[in-house]
């Protein structure tokens, strides 16, 4: 994120006061990784623009009841964005969507794509799929969304231990789906220490 | 940092992972500008309904008067957002209250100069999202009215930007995309329309000029302010990419 912790307390305070500009910036702060998050759960580039919008709606309606102090910010609009996604799959009653990474359609590549080797992308899909549901969240948490260890933990309401076991797993297994790893060995259900920590 | 060199030792490799990762949100799951755009003015406009609603309710209650207190704040609630409604279904380009809005946009600016350069931009914005709707529902009136909007506002956004590197740079860049989203929609227009959509590129296409003008002028490229920014490598990718952890050593 490009606003440090005192620039970020400090919108926040603000918004939770009702200033709309501020709640402007929290958006700008955070709708791309949001966006990233959901999308990597959600079909149709519709609902995912749906979502992140209910996302951040949702937000509006519980910054009041957020502690500054307590659990980082992004932690916990991950979490709104976690429960929001859940229920999105619940009501439409379309469990598929949360397996998207692996039928994600390839016909709707964009301009970048044909330099980025549709191959590759798709190498990487499966490769998400082939996850279990858990280490998926803790990819899409870390690597897209760019949440920290704490935050991911916040989001997936778990310890930020378990996350790095998740996270740690997750990438030996796509480095070898990826072939990425033909020269080391995954070591046992260890943490990455420090991996990614900002 | 030592730290994760020990992971990078255990698992040679993860930067091209990471590397790969990133590519593939950045393909397959980042948003497009103008469902970005769409979705902003959506959440900023509930922001601020509910901070006009939220002023309503804090209004203290008095003791014996409350009923007719409790009676008269529902009435001015009922009243202002009643007149909310019709401001809003008024404040659309082409709209009696069009100006009106963009006036108070302008004044409600924030007095800090970065702030208001990225508000700026921000409006510049959300006048390109509103020449696209006026577009896509094949109105010319509001079309030439967004239109008209969007090139004041890059007018506007030029001559406060000043010499600032970052601010500068935010300003070109965004511009740029907005010549190609005006082109496009000048593409699918008939001339008549696409004739107003053209003085709009010709106007973006000149800011861009001016800000490279005055780039040239201060000698150098851009360079990021200290304390804007708690990591440096956020700046490097286009598009504001979240950083992956672990991208590098």
């Amino acid at each position: 994120m490009r606003l440090d912790d005192g620039a970020l307390e400090r919108l926040v305070l603000e918004a939770r006061g009702g200033d709309p500009w501020a709640f402007g910036r929290l958006f700008d702060e955070y709708h791309e990784p949001v966006y990233r998050f959901i999308a990597n759960r959600v079909n149709r580039p519709a609902d995912a623009e749906d979502l992140t919008q209910l996302v951040f709606v949702k937000a509006l309606e519980a910054l009041p009841r957020y502690e500054v102090r307590g659990v980082p910010f992004g932690g916990w609009l991950f979490r709104l964005a976690r429960n929001t996604i859940i229920d999105h799959a619940r009501t439409r009653h379309d469990h598929a969507e949360l397996d998207a990474a692996a039928d994600r359609a390839t016909d709707d590549a964009g301009p970048d794509e044909v330099t980025l080797l549709r191959q590759d992308l798709d190498a990487v899909a499966r490769a998400l799929a082939d996850l279990t549901d858990e280490q998926r969240e803790a990819i899409e948490l870390r690597f897209f969304a760019g949440l920290s260890a704490r935050e991911a933990a916040e989001a997936m309401g778990k310890q930020e231990g378990t996350v790095r076991g998740l996270q740690f797993r997750a990438i030996a297994s796509l480095r070898r789906s990826l072939g990425l790893d033909l020269d080391a060995e995954p070591m046992p259900n260890e943490p990455a220490p420090g991996l990614g920590d900002r | 940092m030592g730290q994760e060199q020990d992971v990078h030792d255990d698992h040679p490799g993860t930067d091209e992972l990471a590397g790969r990762l990133d590519a593939y949100a950045s393909a397959r799951l980042a948003p497009d500008r103008a469902a970005v755009a769409r979705i902003r003015v959506a959440v900023v406009e509930e922001a601020r309904m509910r901070a006009l609603e939220s002023a309503i309710g804090a209004a203290p209650h008095r003791h014996g008067a409350r009923p007719r207190r409790f009676a008269a704040l529902l009435l001015a609630a009922g009243l202002t957002l009643a007149m909310a409604a019709v401001v809003a279904a008024g404040s659309g380009p082409g709209g009696p209250l069009y100006g009106a809005r963009i006036w108070l946009e302008a004044v409600t600016l924030p007095a800090n100069a970065d702030d208001r350069a990225l508000e700026r931009v921000r409006q510049i914005e959300e006048r390109l999202v509103d020449a696209e709707r006026a577009a896509a529902a094949g109105d010319p009136v509001a079309l030439a009215a967004a239109i008209e909007a969007y090139r004041d506002a890059v007018g506007d956004a030029v001559a406060e930007v000043g010499t600032d590197a970052d601010r500068l740079a935010r300003l070109e860049e965004a511009l740029g995309h907005h010549v190609a989203v005006l082109a496009a929609l000048s593409a699918r227009l008939p001339d008549a329309a696409a004739q107003g959509i053209d003085q709009a590129i010709e106007a973006s296409q000149k800011a861009v000029e001016k800000i490279g003008q005055t780039k040239h002028e201060q000698g150098g490229e851009a360079t990021p302010k200290p304390g804007r920014t708690t990591d440096p490598a956020a700046t490097e990718r286009p598009g504001h990419t979240p950083r992956g952890p672990s991208a590098s050593p």
